[in-house]
């Protein structure tokens, strides 16, 4: 019983503490003001922009565009044959430019009041056609997984620049203190090419590198204290730090840092209390899972990220990135059949939901869907019935957040092999997306090693046909 | 792809020259050749030959004569003399159809400039070659960084300040901070300066020992004793290790390749540890810096100056990239823009592809300075040899080569395709076909520049010259075995091999393949050359003997970049030195002295810094005695910034005070090592300089606390503060253990001397009354809220959730790590053949390697030693994650050596899901069906039970009296999760006799049901676990709460900061 006496006693003078940690909970405004303003303070853009979040749908190992979104008849033609000399020769990353070409075994429709070509492959998206651009004529320059993804995420196929969840974030901040700016999810636990490389802040500080959620668990790493500590004690040990690093600032004002550094325990305190929060499903009602395909296994994990995206929007997060197929699941050299009808099975009604989802909310508008790999795939056959890379044509599209749907733009050549007409490289996507955020990507720079940086080293144009 | 970068400043000079050239012409009816100089020159000059000119010939037109208008290029004459209309160059500048130049439109005026001069008949000064303006102007030449190197007066301090100064920095800083009325700071408290210094020399807290001695760090108000203690923290290994924390930063160094498959570098940290012996040597900087960029050239038979050269490894790398050529390019500018940042503080990057637009560093300079690595070849053999051995061994070698020539020519006729053929890895054929060419050909017939590339091409397959006899056909192999017999003939007068060294750089051999701009069209060939404004003309190679087999030029460039005279190595290596120390450089961009950096505050001071430093040899420890020994160093950091000075100098750039600074990564992560006792003064080996930098995933930890990507150089890191580190140091379980760790080093204490013994160990003081009363007072309330059940025993049990057919049972909770080991002493009962393991178990998690989560075993994980393990694989096993698997050593039919094999069931459990799971082995059936698997998935009703069969080899020899143990081998390789049931047969059991719960032979069937008999046997057998309880980790609430102080003092600011 000694015990439940010195427990009770506890709980008069943890009345201090609690009013503390309570504070911190809702006093934001109160701890903010105290020193200068941070990094992630929500930054207005150069110009207004439509989009103030980005949902970036990454089908990581390169989805096959002539089979999805880019029908190319002359393939059934071509079939068995090589490529024409007349299509210029490509360095690809399995050495398969000699192999005979692939027909595409799909059957294609048009679709929505827009009659946009999507191949049965996408049911579930294709009853979205309106909401889509559709840009064919992706370019890129990296030949391999590694070079792609990371040219994707950060403007080149070398380490070390920050990827575009951190351009973006560095010049909007976040609308939620309590969250991460920049969270980035993934559908299975196979590694990311890359890894956390990808969702890095390159020569930027960590402040704006992307925050990975975990797939089971606490969403992010250290969230939770460890078992053996209760919520009453780590609420003691934190009243009773704050207090002592407050006794140790006194005299000390010239040092900003102190007073940044007990702000940020108490940031982390809220961010412990709010992100469980933010991703916890149970919030949401049986009819949006099933929308979603929580209910089926093989959407499930696709259908939480997208939903946990939604979610994590309408709370202010600024981007997210949601890899699908996460350790190049999509990269079928061989039987594309068989790989890209279970990839396509996985993410079709999850991304559809996602879309219906936001529209439904409102939240379309102001939310930037972006889908796409780091590149397309050959029509070249390798090992009989599967494709290589392709970087140098291949499809995205993005709808919501201002861009005009249902509509389709640029041009592939006759077999899909190079991007034609109105062709968009990785820089000229980056610069569209952050002009679709009202951000100038020629003024978002930053200062590195005497050197003026931006997200496309200064080669992008915005392709100004998508918004609306 | 266009450039942009400062087309602003083009713009406004545009402005400027159109309405010259239009008032002149509107106002002045000229000649011809004024049109010229007037409307063409400049235009042509300004806008055109960069691309259409001197170097470059794009589209096939050079504009820098009038021929060379009139012939034109790929679409035609450019101008026609007299007809504006007729002209494509006037069509271009008016976007009408090619748009030039493509940075702009220019201004109308200067367009129309240029047709009045056409249609004037485009009169052009006889044998005048248009050539850019010069780009270096005498501005250039007169920015700081380019200025001889002079050794100025040392400022006579004033007479208020004369007793102030301890050293020549001093005069220098008093001097500024006078001019600007300013007083220097008050000294330091004793203490705080002792911690600053301590860690400033070492990166480490100063011992209990030190602050006892120096009767806490009072003992340093005398400058002798400053002095003694300076000297002796520069003698200690942890000066050198502190040191090359700064270096590695500098020079991208890391453990793996970066990119996706974020390959180990094993040989790497060779170099890391180079680094701590060169600094902890004091090795003269001018000596470490040629030994990093010729080490191999300058002292081939020194293993350190060898070792040095990894400093031109340190490049990513992609070890399945198909565009080889991309990725050699990628190499070499590599090497370039990080010699240039690291040694000279040139940021060339931006001159890679066009004249740099704030510094006078040209296009050509960069390629003028990658010349010197044209030659550049990895190695992961370079031969360790003194320059006679070498020689000696060279000339043997070649007497053999020619002796053999003919031999091993028709040898790798055989050999070479067939090895190509079957190659493991990614194949040669996946290579373009000109890069396969230069793989096919023989190293002998390649050209250096086919060599290079062959080499790296070469990486990504294996080769396997053991199989050749099996991979050849008979005529073949038997040709082969009688070349090889013939070359046999002449092992007495081959060589023997020298000793060498791997993962170094040297160059491919005495002749460098060219190098030329991009975009060149005439590929004109780029000489070695230094940067044009410090040293126009080519650099001069001294050729080297011959026997080292390089070009040299890493050697000439190393010569110039140490030499005294070179005006930038030493101000950069000295601000460096000076930035550790007082957290921002002179010149605050310690990696960039050009007009985008900021120049020095004390340029006086740098120069006379830097010239001293050379003037005394190049010593570092010299450099940091001098400025740590300073009064300027020992000012006080607390000062706050009067009006004048807030309005002066609010950035502390005059020195009024030391900046306080917040620890490192490595050295947050150190203190707390050194606190929990792990690292002791003078050990070395355990600091976090020596963790492996992981690209792809770097330390946790240090990677919260800003360690920069080390994928380019990093001279300055991040100063963050952000709720992750916060998240890091609250939450984490490895600062967690670490405060368990501090708090069992005082475990005996009373909890008063508990408190004052913990702020002596991490603050270096005792605590004041207020804190150990309110140390006391926390103590108290957290240990009232230790929860009952965190106090018993009965937290090792816990209910076995959803088993759909079987009534709740109870199961024991394992983790890695945790307090309970379960084992059968017995070894005698345990089965010496055939046997059976049946568990109830849930897994909570899988290794994030490839350890495997083990639910029982009697193998100890020694592959020598027999046994068997029962379990789980995990993220990085090569027989995919969560695979129900069986470990088996022990001999095979036809082999004495013990055999280690692993026999997968692929069958996967699921994470948080009750299985019951079975392995039964027939050890004499070596057929599909020797070892069978059985899992049925618990949470569901009606799950089927799942079989799979594979076959082992081991058959016999599987038992040699080491015991079971449950949840673990050995104390590694644990499960995480709960184990409900075990039970063991000594025979293996059908499908049958599982289902029908049927035993035969049983050994053991252990139950968790009842908190005090953990491991009950329910087979009759009375074979019961022993469990043992980690007594050390069995807390008590007090425990639990002075773990707790630890580890919020451990949070607390004053052991985080430094004053």
């Amino acid at each position: 019983m000694a015990f439940l006496t010195r427990r009770a006693m506890l709980t008069s003078a943890g009345g201090g503490f609690g009013a503390v940690a309570l504070a911190a909970l809702l006093g934001r405004e109160a701890a903010a003001s105290s020193s200068g303003p941070s990094p992630l303070a929500a930054k207005p853009p150069h110009v207004a922009g439509r989009a103030k979040s980005v949902i970036f749908l990454f089908m990581e190992g390169g989805p096959s565009h002539i089979d999805l979104f880019d029908p190319k008849p002359a393939l059934d033609r071509l079939a068995g044959k090589p490529v024409p000399e007349s299509f210029g020769r490509v360095i690809t990353a399995m050495g398969e430019f000699d192999s005979p070409i692939l027909a595409s075994k799909r059957a294609w429709k048009q679709h929505g009041e827009a009659g946009l070509w999507i191949s049965d492959w996408l049911p579930h998206i294709a009853t979205q056609a309106d909401e889509l651009a559709v840009i064919r004529s992706c370019w890129t320059n990296g030949i391999n997984h590694s070079g792609g993804v990371c040219q994707m995420n950060t403007g080149t196929q070398f380490a070390g620049r920050p990827s575009l969840g951190s351009w973006v974030t560095y010049g909007l901040g976040t609308e939620n203190d309590n969250l991460p700016a920049f969270v980035v999810m993934q559908d299975r636990e196979d590694v990311v090419v890359n890894g956390p490389r990808n969702w890095g802040s390159g020569f930027m500080p960590a402040v704006y590198q992307g925050a990975a959620l975990e797939v089971e668990g606490p969403p992010f790493p250290n969230l939770a204290p460890p078992s053996h500590v209760t919520a009453a004690q780590q609420r003691l040990a934190l009243d009773y730090l704050q207090n002592r690093n407050r006794r140790h600032q006194k005299g000390r004002d010239e040092n900003s840092e102190l007073d940044a550094r007990i702000r940020s325990y108490e940031l982390a305190y809220q961010m412990q209390a709010y992100a469980p929060e933010a991703v916890d499903l149970a919030m949401e009602t049986a009819e949006t899972k099933a929308l979603y395909g929580l209910d089926n296994k093989e959407t499930a994990a696709c259908g939480r990220n997208c939903l946990l995206a939604r979610r994590l929007v309408e709370r202010g997060v600024r981007f997210v990135q949601c890899y699908h197929g996460a350790g190049s699941k999509w990269d079928a050299h061989k039987d594309i059949e068989g790989n890209h009808a279970k990839m396509c099975r996985e993410m079709d009604k999850p991304v559809a939901a996602l879309l219906i989802d936001l529209k439904r909310r409102g939240l379309l508008d102001d939310t930037l869907v972006v889908w796409g790999g780091e590149f397309g795939r050959t029509p070249m056959s390798e090992k009989g019935d599967g494709r290589d890379h392709n970087p140098t044509g291949f499809t995205m599209w993005m709808a919501g957040g201002g861009v005009r749907g249902g509509t389709v733009h640029g041009t592939t050549d006759e077999i899909g092999l190079h991007a034609v007409e109105n062709r968009l490289h990785v820089h000229d996507l980056h610069a569209t997306i952050l002009s679709l955020l009202g951000l100038d990507h020629k003024k978002l720079v930053y200062f590195h090693a005497g050197r003026p940086e931006r997200i496309d080293a200064n080669e992008g144009h915005v392709y100004e046909a998508l918004a609306t | 792809m266009i450039i942009r970068c400062g087309h602003r400043h083009h713009a406004a000079m545009c402005l400027v020259i159109a309405s010259l050239a239009a008032s002149f012409a509107a106002k002045q009816g000229r000649g011809g050749d004024d049109l010229f100089e007037i409307h063409a020159r400049p235009l042509l000059v300004r806008h055109c030959i960069r691309c259409h000119g001197e170097t470059k010939h794009e589209a096939g037109l050079d504009l820098t004569t009038r021929a060379g208008l009139l012939a034109g290029g790929e679409s035609g004459p450019a101008i026609v003399p007299g007809s504006p209309e007729e002209s494509l160059l006037l069509e271009a500048l008016r976007y009408e159809s090619h748009e030039m130049p493509p940075t702009g439109k220019l201004p109308d005026p200067l367009i129309e400039g240029f047709a009045v001069w056409v249609a004037a008949g485009a009169a052009w000064p006889a044998n005048t070659v248009l050539a850019p303006n010069n780009p270096i102007t005498a501005k250039d030449r007169a920015w700081w960084c380019y200025q001889p190197l002079t050794m100025p007066a040392v400022p006579e301090p004033p007479a208020a300040h004369a007793t102030w100064c301890r050293n020549e920095i001093d005069m220098f800083v008093i001097k500024k901070l006078t001019e600007q009325g300013i007083t220097p700071a008050s000294a330091a408290p004793s203490r705080a300066f002792l911690r600053r210094l301590h860690y400033a020399i070492t990166g480490l807290p100063p011992s209990d020992r030190l602050f006892l001695e120096t009767d806490g760090g009072t003992a340093l108000d005398d400058p002798t004793i400053v002095e003694r203690l300076v000297d002796e923290l520069l003698a200690t290994a942890s000066y050198g290790e502190h040191q090359a924390r700064f270096w590695l930063d500098l020079v991208r160094y890391a453990d793996t390749d970066g990119y996706r498959a974020d390959g180990a570098r094993p040989h790497a940290k060779q170099y890391r540890d180079y680094c701590v012996r060169s600094f902890n040597a004091d090795k003269p900087y001018d000596r470490f810096v040629m030994e990093q960029l010729a080490g191999d050239e300058i002292d081939p038979g020194n293993r350190d100056a060898v070792i040095a050269t990894m400093f031109l490894r340190h490049w990513i790398y992609e070890w399945n990239q198909r565009d080889v050529v991309g990725q050699w390019q990628k190499i070499l500018d590599d090497l370039t823009e990080t010699t240039a940042d690291v040694f000279l503080a040139q940021s060339v990057k931006c001159a890679r592809c066009h004249d740099h637009k704030f510094d006078p560093l040209l296009q050509k300079d960069y390629y003028r300075l990658q010349a010197f690595f044209a030659a550049f070849q990895p190695t992961e053999a370079l031969p360790v040899a003194d320059l006679a051995t070498r020689a000696a061994h060279a000339e043997q070698q070649q007497a053999w080569e020619q002796a053999t020539a003919d031999i091993r020519r028709r040898l790798d006729a055989i050999e070479r395709p067939v090895l190509l053929q079957h190659a493991t890895g990614e194949k040669p054929t996946m290579f373009p076909p000109d890069i396969q060419a230069m793989i096919t050909k023989r190293p002998e017939d390649r050209s250096p520049r086919e060599h290079q590339l062959a080499e790296l091409a070469s990486r990504q397959f294996k080769i396997h010259p053991d199989k050749l006899d099996q991979q050849l056909d008979a005529a073949a192999a038997a040709e082969r075995k009688q070349l090889l017999e013939q070359l046999a003939a002449y092992d007495s007068v081959k060589p023997k091999p020298l000793p060498t060294e791997p993962f170094v750089a040297t160059d491919v051999g005495p002749t460098a393949p060219g190098v030329s701009m991009p975009d060149d069209r005439t590929k004109a060939s780029i000489e070695p050359g230094f940067l044009t404004l410090l040293d126009p003309g080519p650099a001069t190679i001294e050729p080297l003997a011959p026997a080292i087999g390089t070009t040299g030029r890493r050697t000439a460039l190393g010569r110039w970049i140490t030499s005294p005279e070179n005006p930038l190595t030493a101000r950069v290596i000295v601000n460096r030195v000076w930035q550790q120390h007082f957290g921002h450089g002179l010149s605050e961009s310690t990696n960039d002295f050009g007009h985008l950096g900021k120049p020095p505050t004390h340029p006086e001071l740098l120069d006379w810094l830097a010239s001293w430093f050379i003037r005394e040899g190049w010593s570092l420890k010299k450099l940091h005695r001098l400025i740590l020994t300073s009064a300027t160093f020992r000012q006080a950091s607390d000062r706050q910034a009067d009006d004048r000075i807030a309005h002066l100098d609010p950035d502390n750039t005059f020195l009024w005070r030391v900046n306080p600074r917040r620890l490192s990564g490595e050295e947050i992560t150190d203190t707390i090592l050194s606190a929990a006792g792990t690292i002791s003064p003078g050990e070395t080996g355990r600091r976090a300089i020596y963790l492996p930098v992981r690209r792809n995933k770097p330390d946790p930890l240090l990677a919260a606390f800003d360690l920069p990507d080390r994928i380019q150089s990093s001279g300055e890191r991040h100063r963050t503060t952000t709720p992750m580190q916060a998240l890091l140091l609250a939450n984490g379980s490895w600062i967690h253990d670490q405060a368990r760790a501090i708090m069992r080093q005082f475990r005996s204490l009373p909890d008063q001397d508990f408190v004052r013994l913990l702020h002596q160990r991490l603050f270096g003081r005792p605590a004041t009354d207020d804190e150990a009363k309110g140390a006391a007072a926390f103590m108290a309330n957290y240990e009232s809220l230790v929860p009952v059940e965190a106090i018993r025993e009965a937290e090792r049990l816990v209910a076995m959730p959803g088993q759909a057919e079987r009534p709740a049972a109870h199961a024991v909770n394992l983790s890695p790590g945790g307090k309970l080991s379960v084992l059968l002493p017995d070894v005698d009962c345990l089965p010496q053949a055939d046997f059976t393991v049946q568990a109830v178990v849930t897994l909570r998690s899988v290794y994030e390697d490839a350890k495997v989560r083990t639910i029982a075993a009697t193998w100890s994980g020694d592959a020598k030693q027999p046994g068997w393990s029962f379990g789980v694989t995990s993220t990085k096993s090569r027989y995919q994650p969560r695979n129900l698997i069986l470990q088996l050593v022990g001999k095979t039919e036809d082999a004495e050596n013990t055999h280690y094999e692993v026999v997968p069931s692929n069958l996967r459990l699921e994470l948080g899901r009750p299985y019951f799971v079975a392995v039964s082995v027939d050890l004499d059936d070596l057929s599909e069906h020797g070892v069978t698997f059985f899992v049925r998935d618990l949470g569901r009703v009606d799950a089927p039970l799942e079989t799979a069969s594979a076959k082992h080899e081991v058959n016999r020899s599987i038992h040699d009296g080491a015991p079971l143990r449950l949840g673990a081998r050995s104390d590694t390789h644990a499960w995480d999760g709960l184990v409900a049931r075990l039970r063991l047969d000594a025979a293996r059991l059908s499908r049958h006799d599982i289902e029908a719960g049927t035993s035969h032979q049983p050994v053991l069937d252990w139950q968790f049901n009842d908190p005090g008999m953990i491991g009950h046997d329910a087979s009759g057998r009375s074979h019961h676990a022993q469990v043992l309880v980690n007594d050390d980790d069995r807390l008590s609430p007090n425990d639990l709460a002075r773990a707790a102080l630890v580890h919020a003092l451990l949070n607390d600011n004053e052991l985080l900061y430094l004053d």
